[in-house]
């Protein structure tokens, strides 16, 4: 079975919610059933708090993913070597469907 | 578009998150092509042809209005590849010289020549860098410059002011330009839309504090509308 397709869009602070679920709802309001795609949102849960990540959740994307932050500066060099090289584990192919799930986030480094 | 203060969290200054959107490279295992849009991107046509129109490229982009050898980094159509992500991650940390032309200099800077992913990813998806020369995509996808009666229809919303979910803000757009592309609007999350600096949407129901961003209208431009407002 060939990997999907996806809109994809990326919320690391609170305040963009409004513009998430906008840009959500003009998705699913421009591509009428049936859709050959899913619509995704990654998520960085050390910025953005748990309400507004329950709020998309609840909002109808496909999946929802948390995600470390990537800094730039020699901040970001040292978050870049302790998240590796991996892509994404293939069990995240099982969790496609059209219940939000909540992934869990990379390694984790402080 | 993007300032130094966006770059950070307003619970967590310390933490900079301008180049968070690397991630999206990483997805090789979980989707075949993607299409990015920026959380404060407003699509007003349907865009999923461009998961097929752009095959068999690996990033395609519109090209930005400040600096058009360079593309856009808010809207993205991506087919990921670990190499990507791989190359990407070297060039963040290796740059030009030791500290690199990314790296941070005196530890309040930002990597990338813009400050955030942007200046990054042009880096990588040219013709010399190592993820090979980006696709263009037409600039009527992308639209930064006011059709003429869309300043009219900013007058008029002017003089009917109220509270306005986004989802209704995004109807009277539309029925109000026909679809066409719009200029960015000033998108202020403290619980208001300000469309040209002007105008104050009150979403229902949502109550954020502080930080700004631009509201990019994606769309098609009809190029009799072209204008420079600067």
């Amino acid at each position: 079975m060939s990997l999907p397709n996806a809109f994809v869009t990326l919320l690391t602070t609170s305040s963009y919610l409004p513009g998430a679920l906008v840009l959500l709802h003009s998705l699913l309001d421009l591509h009428p059933e049936p859709r050959q795609f899913k619509i995704v949102c990654l998520v960085t849960p050390e910025t953005v708090d748990a309400r507004t990540i329950g709020e998309l959740r609840k909002a109808g994307f496909d999946l929802v993913i948390g995600v470390e932050p990537i800094a730039s500066g020699l901040s970001g060099k040292d978050g870049l070597d302790l998240m590796g090289g991996s892509s994404f584990s293939t069990n995240f192919q099982t969790v496609l469907s059209h219940n939000a799930v909540f992934a869990c986030k990379f390694t984790s480094y402080e | 578009m993007t300032s130094r203060r966006l770059l950070t969290s307003p619970g967590r200054p310390d933490l900079n998150l301008a180049l968070t959107k690397l991630h999206l490279f990483r997805l090789s295992s979980l989707l075949s092509t993607l299409i990015y849009l920026d959380a404060d991107v407003l699509p007003l046509r349907p865009l999923s042809h461009l998961f097929t129109i752009t095959s068999p490229h690996i990033l395609s982009a519109c090209p930005d209005t400040g600096w058009p050898d360079c593309f856009n980094s808010g809207v993205m159509v991506i087919r990921p590849r670990e190499s990507d992500w791989t190359g990407l991650r070297e060039l963040l940390k290796n740059g030009e010289g030791s500290e690199g032309i990314y790296s941070a200099g005196n530890g309040n800077g930002n990597g990338s020549f813009d400050g955030a992913d942007q200046g990054l990813l042009n880096e990588w998806f040219s013709e010399e860098g190592g993820g090979g020369d980006w696709n263009r995509l037409s600039f009527t996808w992308v639209c930064s410059y006011f059709p003429p009666h869309f300043s009219a229809f900013l007058s008029d919303m002017l003089t009917s002011p109220g509270t306005m979910s986004p989802l209704r803000l995004r109807t009277l757009t539309l029925q109000r330009t026909g679809g066409m592309a719009v200029r960015s609007t000033r998108f202020i999350s403290s619980g208001q839309i300000n469309l040209g600096r002007t105008l104050r949407i009150v979403p229902r129901e949502c109550h954020y504090q502080k930080a700004k961003s631009s509201l990019m209208i994606v769309g098609v431009l009809f190029p009799r509308w072209i204008r420079c407002s600067l």
